[in-house]
């Protein structure tokens, strides 16, 4: 049966990773039919993007819920905006700045909540970790995939302390393969800032994660 | 017709031209999804897999919480429109139709939401058996949808504790043609098919509420087949390269279509599949009985002789020699600790006794221990040879074993009973849970504590308290004034919001028998 | 040795992909200086221990949430189209999507809906409680199992009492995709002309926030469906724990 996903279970299916596949046309056209009522093409569209998005979002926040809410209130910007978008440049651009700017929005108001309040929303942490050592089928990890996932958790906390502008390039360069001049427009900055900034992260991390490496 | 309604009619038509118009200029959506058809030569059918809907309401998600390793103890805050009785969750698992055509047997998952909590008295001893029957306190809201995908009224009848199962009746003999029930001793290497329901991943899913189901297999090899210390099959053990969670309750056939098992458990990567013969079983004690059916309960924690360190014999007070013979031996179960008001409490057990044999059978190890006590039956008499430090020979002993339902609750899920701290209610038969004044008022009332469960023939039950009653006040004193310490005694006179209506509700001691 | 030379070196090293080659000039660097092996060693170990990190899967439910929150969206207005008002029209504009398609076969029920129409669909508008015709000329449609149109939008979700007895009656229609039309990256074997049918599933998923009596405060949210024992919270769901008699 699928593999499917709850709230603790994770699917690292290979497979799953391959699906940036559509051409920028296709994803065009989807949204053109959404907005003459199509909601048939919208939700082909959702279908597509949401567990890049959530992963996304989880990657820079570390909490998957909470990924999963903002995944959410990703696409209902999307829905809301359908109108006013523009073809000028790809779909996946689009959508990954929308979703940028929640996640960042939400790390900058959880900085603001530590300040304010005494008790911590454990879920942060508690939800990031578990997430990478409890395999898809629950069942116990093998010693070599023990270390593969204690790896995987440690780098997701590692990531977890990087100051939040130097986050998104880096998982969009380092987690999803895309181009400097990519990520450039997501994060509406030149190249030479994205290229700076992913400098500056995989310093940082290399300094965490210096036993690992 | 409103003109709203031609509005809408209006949308609707050109919401469907448009629609079919965008599928003949766009390909199929599925070209670039990574799945290649799969070719399968010949596809397996398997009538005699039903599938089960079993739904949870609010409050049995607030059971879960409750039972579940998170500490809870207040809920701060609800999505607005959270209703208490409504739906909150669906867990969709598989169903076995036996070859009697009206009986289903099924492992749900959240059976035990529909009954007593953990750190619950398992107070079920020799008077009320076997007599007594497990009402459960509302019934739970279990469908069956035949392989066709037409629903199936039917019954929930009881729950067998000893192996998980839980057992329905069909409304009417269905004409679900009774595939044959294997019961010759399957073999090593055999392959195997899982069956269970799995989603349908829909692309229109978002054109309407329903989640798309059907009835699909992962193939599997039976690795090991375990027997019981008599002889006959307790479990098999099946690989299957792609099993997760969702496979548990899925339904096992041979090659030839006949039924194996059940999945009832993930260890490793393997699956452990209950066997026909122990469901077999399970469906008639449950229909003989018309309730759920206890398992045997003896109120102990331990580990089995053969898999400790000689340290633990020391630090229970084991003197060296006694403990290395004893090692040596591998037989037996050292007890770690026992549940105050237990079976093995009355029985004088202590922790760092050791049981040898039960019933003058030997164990080996702790599963030999769990099929003896389970073959001897809940509220029946054992006879125990225990070794115990302080003693040079064995004893023998006879304990009469009482039944519990959820095994889990005689311990809870953590190693120390007893298991809720705080304001409890629980000893006199509510399971509650605070609520804070914020949800208290999306539900309709005001701040205090919603009871969520009620176990029947207690104080709490034979005063009329339900679920889903709100208590306000305790003896005149608003719940947040009263502390963690305040024992809770009875006569307790409550104020309860049901419904929104303010009424008293007055728990008595139980009548002394 | 850091000098003058390791700073494009390095610059180059970050930029490429790590399946790039790098130049040859860096290669020639590399082959002397010491510090910058080291560094695209340690460079390349992370960068592969983040590309490790897969794709996390968006849950079972996230479509169905969505749609939920879209329906309640006041931005989003037109979604409200398809709020549970026109629930049984959005139905119907399923069936004739399908229709069009000429891919899927349609099975009646049985006896659940002994008057299956061959007259148009008459769909009952729940809320609004009275009934709007929606006549489409499509012949596929006139056989179409209206009963179960209506019953499902008569149904009324957002009032979400539905007591056993009425749903235990509801008649389920089956719609069977042995055509793949919605097969799903899956590595099962679907059964046999396998039906499948839809499952009335609660709408929105819960989000609960909880405080464990110490101050500290965690927030969970419920999923609206689970196959199998997959687990719905962070709990030992096993009816037997280990070691306990």
């Amino acid at each position: 049966m699928n593999t499917l996903t709850t709230i603790d279970e994770l699917a690292f299916a290979p497979g799953l990773q391959q699906e940036t596949l559509e051409d920028t046309t296709s994803d065009h056209a989807l949204l053109e039919a959404t907005r003459s009522g199509d909601q048939d093409a919208f939700a082909e569209l959702v279908s597509r993007y949401r567990n890049q998005i959530t992963s996304y979002i989880y990657r820079m926040t570390s909490d998957y819920d909470g990924a999963v809410d903002l995944a959410q209130e990703t696409f209902v910007r999307v829905y809301r905006a359908r109108d006013r978008y523009q073809r000028s440049y790809a779909f996946s651009t689009y959508i990954y700045r929308i979703a940028t700017n929640l996640a960042i929005s939400e790390l900058r108001k959880r900085k603001r909540r530590k300040l304010v309040s005494l008790t911590g929303f454990f879920q942060a942490n508690d939800g990031g970790e578990a997430k990478e050592l409890n395999p898809p089928d629950g069942r116990p990890l093998q010693d070599s995939e023990l270390v593969d996932a204690e790896r995987r958790n440690a780098v997701q906390r590692a990531i977890g302390t990087l100051p939040e502008k130097y986050r998104a390039p880096l998982i969009l360069r380092d987690v999803d393969g895309r181009s400097y001049d990519e990520i450039a427009v997501i994060l509406e900055t030149s190249e030479g800032t994205v290229k700076s900034r992913i400098s500056r992260a995989r310093g940082f991390l290399r300094e965490k994660m210096r036993a690992y490496l | 017709m409103s003109i709203r309604m031609i509005k809408q009619t209006a949308t609707i038509v050109a919401l469907v031209l448009s629609c079919s118009m965008t599928m003949a200029q766009t390909p199929a959506p599925s070209p670039k999804k990574p799945a290649p058809q799969v070719r399968v030569s010949q596809r397996p059918s398997a009538p005699q897999v039903v599938t089960i809907v079993h739904r949870l309401n609010g409050l049995k998600m607030f059971r879960m919480l409750l039972r579940s390793e998170q500490q809870v103890q207040a809920v701060t805050s609800l999505e607005s429109g959270f209703n208490l009785m409504d739906d909150v969750h669906t867990n969709v698992i598989a169903g076995l139709a036996m070859d009697d055509g009206e009986t289903i047997a099924a492992w749900l998952p959240e059976a035990n939401l529909e009954f007593a909590p953990p750190g619950f008295p398992a107070s079920f001893g020799e008077s009320q058996f076997p007599d007594f029957k497990f009402r459960l306190s509302d019934p739970p809201d279990v469908s069956v949808i035949g392989p066709d995908g037409k629903q199936l009224p039917a019954k929930y009848v009881g729950f067998d504790a000893t192996t998980g199962l839980s057992i329905l009746l069909l409304d009417e003999k269905s004409s679900l043609p009774a595939n044959a029930v294997r019961d010759e001793p399957v073999g090593v290497g055999e392959n195997v098919l899982l069956f269970g329901p799995e989603p349908v991943a829909n692309t229109h899913s978002l054109l309407d509420n329903n989640l798309y189901v059907r009835i699909a297999s992962i193939e599997g090899r039976i690795q090991n087949v375990l027997p019981a210390p008599t002889g006959e099959v307790a479990r098999l053990r099946v690989s299957a390269p792609r099993l997760s969670q969702a496979n548990i309750g899925g339904v096992a056939l041979n090659e030839a279509g006949e039924t194996v098992g059940i999945v009832d458990g993930l260890l490793g990567s393997e699956a452990t599949v209950l066997p026909t013969a122990s469901i077999r079983r399970a469906a008639q004690r449950v229909l003989k009985r018309r309730s759920s059916v206890p398992r045997a309960w003896l109120g102990v924690r331990g580990e089995a002789v053969a898999a400790l360190q000689l340290s633990q014999f020391l630090n229970h007070g084991w003197a060296a020699e006694r403990a290395v013979t004893l090692a040596g031996d591998h037989r037996g179960i050292l007890l770690t600790s026992i549940a105050p008001g237990s079976p093995a409490a009355q029985a004088a057990l202590r922790a760092g006794d050791v049981i040898l044999k039960v019933d003058d059978k030997e164990i080996q190890n702790a599963d030999d221990f769990t099929w003896y006590l389970d073959q001897a039956g809940a509220a029946t008499s054992v006879r125990f040879t225990v070794a115990r430090p302080n003693q040079i020979d064995v004893e023998a002993l006879n304990v009469k074993l009482s039944g519990i339902l959820d095994p889990a609750a005689g311990f809870g899920f953590r190693n120390s009973f007893p298991l809720t701290k705080g304001l409890s209610l629980l000893e006199h038969g509510a399971e509650t849970i605070a609520l804070r004044p914020v949800v208290a008022s999306q539900l309709g009332t005001t701040a205090g504590l919603l009871v969520v469960y009620v176990e029947p023939a207690t104080p709490a039950a034979t005063a009329g308290l339900q679920a889903g009653d709100v208590i306000q006040l305790i003896d005149s004193k608003p719940i947040a004034a009263l502390n963690r310490t305040t024992s809770l005694k009875l006569p307790m006179t409550l104020q309860v919001m049901r419904k929104k209506q303010k009424l008293t509700v007055t728990l008595s001691p139980p009548a002394k028998k | 040795m850091k000098d003058k030379r390791c700073e494009p070196v390095r610059r180059e090293l970050e930029e490429l992909m790590l399946n790039e080659d790098f130049s040859s000039a860096t290669g020639e660097h590399l082959k002397t200086c010491s510090d910058c092996r080291d560094f695209q060693r340690q460079q390349t170990r992370l960068r592969q221990i983040v590309g490790s990190l897969g794709t996390v899967t968006a849950p079972a439910d996230f479509d169905f949430r969505l749609r939920a929150r879209l329906a309640a969206d006041s931005e989003a207005p037109g979604f409200r189209f398809w709020s549970v008002t026109v629930k049984g029209l959005a139905t119907a504009a399923v069936l004739v999507v399908f229709g069009v398609g000429a891919v899927v076969v349609w099975q009646r029920t049985h006896e659940e809906t002994p008057a299956v129409a061959v007259t148009p669909p008459q769909v009952t508008d729940p809320i609004r409680g009275h009934e709007s015709s929606f006549s489409l000329d499509n012949p596929e449609l006139t056989h179409v199992t209206t009963q179960t149109v209506a019953e499902n939008a008569s149904s009324p979700r957002k009032i979400h009492r539905s007591p056993i007895a009425n749903r235990s009656k509801r008649p389920v229609s089956t719609i069977d995709f042995s055509s793949e039309r919605a097969s799903v990256v899956s590595n099962t074997r679907p059964v046999n002309n396998s039906a499948v049918f839809p499952i009335e599933t609660s709408l929105q998923s819960v989000r609960v926030s909880l405080d464990d009596g110490r101050g500290k405060a965690r927030t969970i949210s419920f999923p609206t469906v689970s196959f199998g024992s997959q687990r719905v919270l962070m709990t030992a769901n096993h009816f037997t724990p280990k070691g306990a008699w």
